[in-house]
């Protein structure tokens, strides 16, 4: 089971997983971030603030990796780029292609997402009466005899 | 794997420090990003880069830190891409 937290922003309390990136092919360190769960996101996205974090730490050209597919949300379309990593929510790790949000087109105060790309492995309980955000493996699910 | 999970724990312990002492960090740095490292403020500014600039001269590890913004505005966020 991987729990998550609620995070409180103004009034707003939003669902948060952690979760540490490790970049193999860029020989760069790993990056811990808060992924906002949004089960509306195909994939799971690093937002422009996580991205530059990324490259001042460790000199990863962001604009030097590889073009993505555009992003597009009610905002409009962003430029992406992607990048191979191994993503780890405690306890789970798995490779994973992780698009990046340009920042150079689009510097906006917005969360990275936990997209369906990872969510869909999980069955995902988010709860603000009792403060759970859980995401549970297939056995942990079965055994719930949902309907 | 375990020291993965050992970073994740500690990087959590950051974003907890900061949800228990939101009020006060409302009160000290309103409408800064403030930026939490081992438990405690390694620095704040209104400006994410300038802000990432001194953590990178004071040597705060900018992969480990957990930065939010001190704000008691509401924000509509609609995402999806």
């Amino acid at each position: 089971m991987i729990r998550g937290y609620f995070l409180r922003s103004g009034s707003t309390v939003r669902p948060f997983v952690d979760a540490s990136f490790e970049f193999p092919l860029l020989h760069a360190g790993s990056l811990e971030v808060p992924l906002l769960v949004d089960t509306g996101a195909d994939r799971t996205i690093l937002a422009p603030l996580d991205a530059m974090r990324l490259a001042e730490e460790t000199g990863v050209d962001i604009a030097a990796l590889p073009r993505g597919v555009p992003s597009t949300g009610v905002g409009g379309q962003t430029d992406t780029r992607t990048v191979e990593v191994i993503v780890t929510l405690d306890p789970f790790s798995t490779p994973l292609t992780l698009t990046i949000l340009d920042p150079l087109s689009h510097i906006q105060p917005i969360p990275s997402l936990l997209g369906r790309d990872i969510l869909s492995r999980f069955t995902l309980i988010v709860e603000q009466r009792t403060n759970r955000v859980l995401l549970l493996e297939p056995e942990e699910a079965d055994a719930l005899s949902l309907p | 794997m375990q020291e993965k999970q050992a970073e994740l724990r500690r990087f959590h312990q950051n974003v907890e420090y900061f949800q228990m002492h939101r009020e006060e960090l409302l009160r000290q740095y309103p409408e800064q990003w403030v930026a939490v490292f081992d438990q405690q403020i390694v620095g704040a500014d209104p400006d994410y880069e300038h802000l990432l600039d001194e953590l990178k001269e004071k040597r705060v590890p900018l992969g480990k830190v957990f930065i939010q913004r001190a704000t008691d505005k509401d924000e509509l966020l609609i995402l999806s891409q």
